[in-house]
């Protein structure tokens, strides 16, 4: 209970009450900031575990795959390392796809994978544009707080700006101007304080979503029913029909020039990624938007068939273990291919 | 719209800026009600008509009140107002619980009846809004205070959005009469509005918020875990509905005083209380106030023979705790705390009146009330009645139902909370705060709203007492 125990004052003057609320939201700001730069990374579910573990094996990788569970569960590093080594190009691959990871949030990974000065050679990304959905199952945990740093969400409040439909651009700006906000303020950064101090001089265990060879890749076993296959196939005839060409937005443009700048630096080389999905979208770079990168477009049920084979999918898409042996094989023949053309360095 | 949202923060400093900046009473008047109308709609603005309906109601009884002397239809008109107000809150929050009850208890009867629920959603604040208005009917009725002939008074002291929702209940004779006086920025208490927002918003975001995993866990299965853990799970509970609704009044205290009106206080160190009644002095104050005025004393009160004030007492807090939750638990939680007030009353009746009590009966008063309290809570928290019966024995005869265990050691939480909380109780932190000048304070208040902002979770949690 707070006492008011003293008579409030009587000379109350606007511009001395202002200069007040402007020193006390200073004050704020500075040690929010400032907090924000002393915390440690964030400890969240997946990320956290697999770039302690990938910061502690830096120097045994030199290729990386990074992205959604489309790369988690159908890039096998083992494979990949085997066909580039019987080309000549012998590789060390580390999976870095994290399920439900899309851009932006995979740049800021990306970047926090490069922090740890890592000595790469091949950093894939997965391409797909910006998401900027709200996703309601996941809108209240710390997942969709920890990258809204101010360089990804003016990325995508650009995005949103940019867009078409106004009414949901509206909803869509506040609640990430929200996120930005409420991770600039290191709200509920308090779990990763009290995580740092009790782990503190312990050694942490691997996180299982690495898989049986601690890799980061983790094969799906299932395939489709007999509903699902015809359901999938009547999809992806329409999917073929209507294929189009697209141009990636000016945002994610942006946003890919900005990660392929930083694989640069590390001195890697940056490779663009679809995956075979349904969607047949071919996406496309504006030439003057100077993302430098090969893109590697494989969702093409016309130029690949072979992977849009019902027997080899989980569902639209993804693949399953026979399926992603098959499309990392392709991956690795390809850029081994790109690399004895002289076409990719 | 919570207290703890940041769109709060931006709904209030338009509200803030825009009620000073107005210089007429009037204007500022109808500003208030628009937010508040907002405030309210932001939540479901469907349920904005009953409030309306409400407040146009009893300012239409409060005049007809006024203008009759005849007894019988001054009393026709309280009824009006009073059936309609415990009509809407016996259709919203009530029907089920009492369609269902009495089909329970047919087919105890052994004669099984097949019954229709509705599917109704509960306003939010409408167990707060309907006691608001009708304390200006009785109080106009009895004479207490005279009728309002402005419209936009009566629906503003109803609608006010910071007490709206979660109280305080304010009474017509306290509010009203503020609302017709243009209140003054210069008397505004800003640096005390402030710090109270902050401490209500650290005891909701911070503590309560953080307690609420642990019992949730602990009450969604009585039956897996340790005794220890029924304690440590009750301690907890006790701790974040204080803290919780405390907080809620708190930061509805702050945002009225920095609109320049005074709301009353609602918790008063409860913790320390040391008997049942000396508790209710101390816990809810408005409604245990408002309870003790308009039916308690209505009743009879404490006048005529024991077991008539008994009765009375046992009335007042099985409907006090109907009034928390449609569901026999919280009619049995009344019920537990009424029969504590009962047998306080009869030893009080045993023991020597007038006698200075020793220290050791102050300890003792103090530790079987937190008891009761506790185990009363028990019964209150618990899901349903099968469970309460679960979670009461473990607690009560230190039986462990299961092995699961929440970890004994968190009690020193309880513990340091315990500390900071009897600090604040010898004025520790009372008044530091206001002897640094203004721009120390604003660089404190800046650096502690960033630091309390480090252990607050991610998401809201709504206030406990929104759902009553």
């Amino acid at each position: 209970m707070i006492a008011s125990t003293e008579s409030p004052r009587t000379n109350f003057s606007l511009s001395r009450g202002l200069l007040d609320v402007g020193i006390a939201v200073l004050a704020f700001v500075l040690v929010c900031a400032a907090l924000n730069a002393l915390l440690p990374f964030p400890e969240i579910d997946v990320v956290s575990a697999e770039l302690r573990f990938f910061k502690e094996h830096r120097d045994e990788f030199d290729t990386v795959f990074i992205g959604s569970s489309r790369i988690h569960h159908q890039i096998s590093p083992a494979i990949f390392d085997r066909v580039m080594g019987e080309a000549g190009h012998p590789t060390r691959t580390f999976n870095f796809g994290i399920n439900g990871m899309f851009p932006p949030e995979s740049g800021y990974v990306l970047e926090r994978l490069l922090s740890t000065k890592p000595r790469l050679k091949w950093v894939f990304i997965e391409l797909d544009e910006l998401e900027t959905r709200r996703i309601p199952k996941a809108e209240a945990s710390r997942r969709s707080l920890y990258w809204h740093d101010w360089k990804r969400t003016s990325l995508v409040l650009r995005k949103i700006l940019d867009g078409d439909d106004q009414r949901d651009a509206r909803d869509l700006f506040f609640f990430h101007t929200a996120l930005f906000a409420k991770n600039f303020a290191n709200i509920g950064r308090k779990i990763d304080l009290s995580w740092w101090i009790s782990h503190l001089g312990k050694k942490t265990a691997a996180p299982k979503s690495l898989g049986r060879d601690g890799d980061g890749y983790v094969p799906q076993i299932k395939t489709m029913s007999e509903a699902e296959a015809v359901a999938y196939e009547a999809g992806l005839k329409r999917a073929v029909v209507q294929a189009e060409l697209r141009r990636v937005s000016p945002s994610t443009e942006r946003a890919y020039r900005q990660w392929a700048d930083d694989v640069r630096k590390a001195g890697a080389t940056p490779i663009f990624l679809i995956t075979p999905t349904r969607a047949q979208t071919k996406f496309e770079f504006r030439p003057e938007s100077g993302v430098a990168g090969a893109v590697m477009p494989f969702n093409d049920a016309k130029g690949y068939p072979q992977l849009y084979r019902n027997e080899i999918r989980v569902d639209a898409d993804h693949l399953n273990e026979t399926g992603a042996e098959e499309f990392t094989r392709l991956i690795a023949d390809t850029l081994s291919r790109l690399i004895n053309d002289g076409r990719i360095q | 719209m919570l207290f703890v949202e940041f769109r709060f923060f931006w709904f209030f400093l338009a509200v803030f800026c825009v009620y000073w900046s107005l210089r007429e009473n009037r204007s500022r008047k109808i500003w208030l009600l628009l937010c508040s109308y907002v405030f309210y709609a932001a939540w479901n603005w469907k349920f904005l008509f009953l409030l309306m309906g409400s407040s146009a109601l009893d300012y239409f009884v409060g005049r007809m009140l006024a203008r009759t002397e005849d007894p019988r239809a001054r009393r026709s008109w309280l009824l009006l107002s009073l059936g309609a107000n415990l009509g809407t809150l016996a259709v919203f929050k009530y029907f089920n619980f009492f369609v269902t009850s009495a089909a329970t208890f047919l087919a105890w009867l052994g004669l099984p009846a097949s019954v229709h629920t509705l599917n109704i959603i509960l306003p939010v604040g409408i167990s707060f809004y309907t006691f608001h208005s009708m304390s200006y009917t009785i109080d106009v009725y009895r004479g207490k205070m005279r009728a309002i002939s402005s419209l936009l008074d009566v629906a503003a002291f109803i609608g006010f959005f910071p007490q709206m929702v979660a109280g305080p209940i304010v009474r017509a004779s306290t509010f009203l009469p503020q609302l017709r006086t243009l209140r003054k920025f210069s008397e505004v208490d800003v640096r005390g509005a402030l710090v109270l927002f902050l401490t209500g918003f650290i005891k909701k975001a911070c503590i309560a918020d953080s307690l609420a995993p642990f019992v949730d866990r602990y009450f969604a299965a009585p039956g897996s875990f340790t005794a220890g853990s029924a304690w440590v799970a009750i301690t907890f509970y006790s701790i974040q509905v204080y803290c919780d609704f405390s907080g809620y009044t708190d930061m509805a205290i702050a945002s009225a005083r920095l609109l320049g009106y005074e709301l009353p206080v609602n918790f008063n160190f409860p913790f320390f209380a040391r008997s049942m009644s000396d508790f209710w002095h101390r816990w809810h104050i408005s409604l245990s106030s408002w309870l003790r005025d308009y039916l308690f004393i209505p009743l009879g009160g404490s006048r005529g023979p024991r077991w008539f004030v008994y009765r009375n007492i046992m009335i007042t807090m099985l409907l006090g705790g109907l009034w928390h939750g449609a569901a026999w638990t919280t009619v049995i939680w009344g019920g537990l705390l009424g029969l504590a007030l009962v047998v306080q009353r009869k030893w009080q009746h045993w023991t020597e009146h007038g006698k200075q009590a020793r220290n050791w009966t102050r300890w003792l008063g103090w530790a079987l009330t937190m008891y009761w309290f506790c185990l009363a809570l028990m019964v209150f928290r618990a899901l349903n009645l099968p469970d309460a019966f679960v979670a009461v024995r473990s607690f009560a005869l230190f039986r462990s139902e299961g092995a699961q265990d929440l970890g004994a050691w968190m009690l020193w939480i309880v513990v340091a909370l315990g500390i900071v909380h009897w600090m604040n109780f010898r004025g520790t932190f009372a008044n530091w705060w206001r002897r640094a000048p203004d721009p120390v304070f604003a660089v404190a208040y800046g650096c502690a709203a960033a630091t309390v902002f480090l252990f607050i979770p991610p998401h809201y949690t709504p206030f406990i007492y929104f759902q009553f």
